[in-house]
């Protein structure tokens, strides 16, 4: 059995490389041009170049965001903007419009097309439409449940890519304008607003509904998908895909680490324990903006898998330090990223070390002098260490409570 | 060519005596944001009844099409395109397949009586041609458009008509001129799932017009779940108005008038001022009735960076 892909986003290029470090197969990136997540860093083509040779060096691959919903003027430079992604070693194109998708199929490249989820694909009919087309890979949309997916791979079409962690949009993908009629930002072309997450008062009539203090919303749990990893293996899946690429380092390492691990045991042993599964789950939970849940995945999203209270959403990053490379015996010499102090309760994980536990015991600033508190972001630092650290791992605080699974 | 969207099957006399070029009826279980439905094998009949007074029926199976529905819906498109029925809207590259795959020969293109139409997702003339050159009927624009745009659209399609020299014309794209539209398709319950978590469960309705506003802004959205999901419409029923001339002018000949919320009575009412329009009525609409995009919606950022980018290098 081919091994499943692991895709993970990078709104840049040091997460791209990050995300490649803890484990991605393929990471997914946006150029400049003609590509959703306007706010996301997105990538000129110097950087798309290097971070091909980067992940290929790696093993791994690029795929390119080519997914806005195109407008008349938005045509101009589309071919030229191909060859150069050709030309800078991308290895597949993610497309919505089905005009992208034809001039992409249509020109000499090395490069495959993919058929974005924004075309909200959710059966095999439509999947053979694309394949007919000459299309090399089909993102389902988000609302396909496991059984379909199982049944649709079960006719080997086209490899088949399935989102499997991440923010989820409350419509099927593409189809909402919330955004463009409530702040004149085209969610299609990169400017989504996330307008279904805003408070909304329900009426019937005049009369209001629910609950005045928890006011109406669309807002939805993010996906969180551990679960289903062994079901989409075994049903022959290609690609798992990671959404966010607006998101961290530390988002990014913890989520491609958490399923790097998950995938690899289930690989190598057919299944992964209970004792695991909760472990990454737990994992997960350390690197959420907002609670996660299974999404379409274990049927259609009832109450519980809605977000209505603002203290739903809460930011639990804990990301505290970035381990760089080592220039003094004994001690990390460490990146801070956010407060803390001498005395710490953390945990130290990285590409291919499964998170431990340490209290941080001596901080000194690059001359040696003691330190008590860690405040200035960016500032380099050496904590005292006697325990393995490669570089690229990263330093988060320990949590009092034991994670668990939304 | 007017085509209207009837909100009920019901006093279809008005309807017969107004006599729309077409009239568009949901297939029970596949439409959406429909009021109007028939189920598939009722077709038949209804196709019959409007013919006789010169109409043609569209169906609307617009539904996003699930994999466990894909055979049920196989059936209920060959058995509305047997009826007669003279396009079927669809908002799923899914029902392309299932239209070559229902043929009884291989001469026959049922691709031909199909009308993509999914509603956000065709922007462009050059997206809408790559349906018509697919052998659509026609492919609708999204309502996110300014007339500049919309002529661009027709444009486009007119450019690549003289280029491979076939018979079709812009009249292959289809306009919405009239009528709520939609600004948000979720496959969740999301009224339900609201009303169940504030404990409000007992109010809800399956398929009832509710309303949401948002806390900042001072209109008001029509909504509506059944069993396909949750239907946010716009804020306000769609008016082209004098717009509709140019978009004439352009070439598009295909003009959709929607009566869903609004009621027939609203929908004859539209039509009657689009035919007077047509006739050169300068009373059925004030310049000022028309609700398209003046501007474009957002100006994208990485475009800014790009433009920011060359300037740059001109220096």
């Amino acid at each position: 059995m081919a091994k499943i892909e692991l895709l993970a986003p990078a709104g840049n290029l040091e997460k791209g490389k990050t995300a490649i470090r803890y484990g991605a197969d393929a990471v997914y990136i946006g150029g400049q041009q003609f590509s959703l997540r306007s706010r996301a860093s997105n990538f000129n083509l110097e950087q798309i170049q290097e971070l091909c040779a980067f992940a290929h060096e790696h093993g791994s691959k690029v795929h390119v965001t080519v997914n806005i919903i195109p407008h008349p003027s938005d045509f101009e430079g589309l071919e030229s903007y191909l060859k150069a992604l050709d030309e800078a070693g991308i290895d597949a194109i993610i497309s919505a419009s089905p005009t992208i998708i034809s001039k992409a199929l249509a020109m000499e490249r090395n490069f495959e097309v993919h058929v974005s989820t924004q075309r909200s694909i959710l059966n095999e009919a439509a999947v053979r439409f694309w394949k007919n087309l000459g299309a090399e890979r089909v993102v389902l949309g988000r609302e396909t449940p496991v059984d379909a997916i199982e049944a649709i791979c079960a006719k080997d079409i086209v490899p088949i890519e399935v989102f499997i962690h991440g923010g989820m949009c409350i419509s099927f993908s593409g189809r909402c304008v919330l955004s463009n009629h409530m702040t004149n930002r085209d969610a299609n072309r990169g400017g989504c607003a996330q307008s279904c997450r805003w408070k909304y008062t329900l009426r019937d009539g005049e009369e209001i509904l629910g609950s005045e203090s928890v006011p109406y919303s669309m807002s939805s749990r993010d996906l969180q998908a551990a679960r289903q990893i062994e079901a989409f293996i075994k049903a022959g899946v290609s690609s798992l895909k990671i959404e966010g690429r607006m998101k961290s380092d530390y988002y990014l390492a913890v989520v491609v680490g958490a399923y790097r691990r998950l995938i690899d045991e289930i690989e190598a042993n057919g299944t992964a324990s209970e004792e695991l599964l909760q472990e990454v789950a737990a994992e997960l939970a350390r690197a959420e903006n907002r609670p996660a849940g299974p999404g379409f995945y274990e049927g259609v999203p009832y109450e519980n898998v809605q977000l209505y209270r603002k203290h739903d959403e809460t930011v639990t990053q804990e990301y505290i330090g970035l381990v760089l490379e080592p220039d003094r015996e004994g001690y990390l010499k460490v990146q801070v990223k956010n407060h803390f102090e001498n005395h710490t309760p953390a945990e130290l994980f990285g590409p291919h070390t499964v998170p431990y536990a340490k209290v941080i015991d001596g901080i000194e600033d690059l001359e040696g002098n003691p330190m008590e508190v860690c405040s200035h972001p960016m500032q380099v630092v050496y904590l005292k260490w006697d325990q393995p650290a490669l570089p690229g791992s990263m330093i988060r605080k320990q949590r009092k409570q034991p994670a668990s699974q939304a | 060519m007017f085509l209207l969207a009837l909100d009920s099957l019901d006093n279809l006399e008005e309807i017969y005596r107004a006599r729309p070029d077409g009239v568009i009826v949901g297939v029970k279980g596949f439409s959406v944001r429909s009021r109007a439905d028939l189920d598939a094998e009722d077709f038949a009949k209804a196709v019959r009844g409007f013919e006789k007074h010169g109409i043609a029926l569209f169906a609307n199976m617009q539904a996003m099409l699930e994999e466990k529905d894909v055979e049920k819906a196989r059936k209920a498109l060959r058995t509305v395109l047997q009826a007669g029925a003279a396009g079927v809207y669809i908002a799923d590259d899914g029902y392309i397949t299932l239209a070559d795959e229902i043929r009884e020969n291989p001469q026959e293109n049922l691709r031909t009586k199909l009308i993509m139409q999914p509603e956000t997702l065709l922007a462009s003339g050059e997206d809408a041609a790559f349906y018509l050159n697919q052998s659509l009927q026609a492919a609708a624009l999204s309502h996110e458009l300014t007339l500049q745009e919309i002529e661009a659209a027709a444009q486009t399609i007119s450019e690549q008509n003289s280029v491979r020299s076939n018979e079709r014309v812009p009249g292959g794209l289809d306009v919405l001129i009239a009528g709520y539209y939609s600004w948000m398709e979720s496959r969740r319950p999301l009224l339900l799932n609201y009303l169940r978590f504030t404990g409000d469960e007992e109010s809800f309705q399956d398929g009832k017009v509710y309303t949401i506003q948002e806390q900042q802004r001072d209109f008001r959205l029509p909504i509506i779940q059944d069993e396909k999901g949750t239907h946010v419409f716009s804020n306000q029923p769609m008016q082209a108005a004098r717009d509709y001339l140019a978009m004439k002018a352009a070439g598009i000949q295909r003009f959709r008038i929607d009566a869903a919320l609004k009621g027939n009575a609203w929908g004859l009412e539209m039509l009657e001022r689009y035919r007077a329009l047509e006739a050169g009525s300068e009373d059925a609409f004030k310049p000022e009735d028309s609700t398209l995009f003046e501007e474009e919606s957002l100006i994208k950022k990485e475009r800014e960076v790009v433009e920011r980018g060359h300037n740059r290098g001109k220096n």
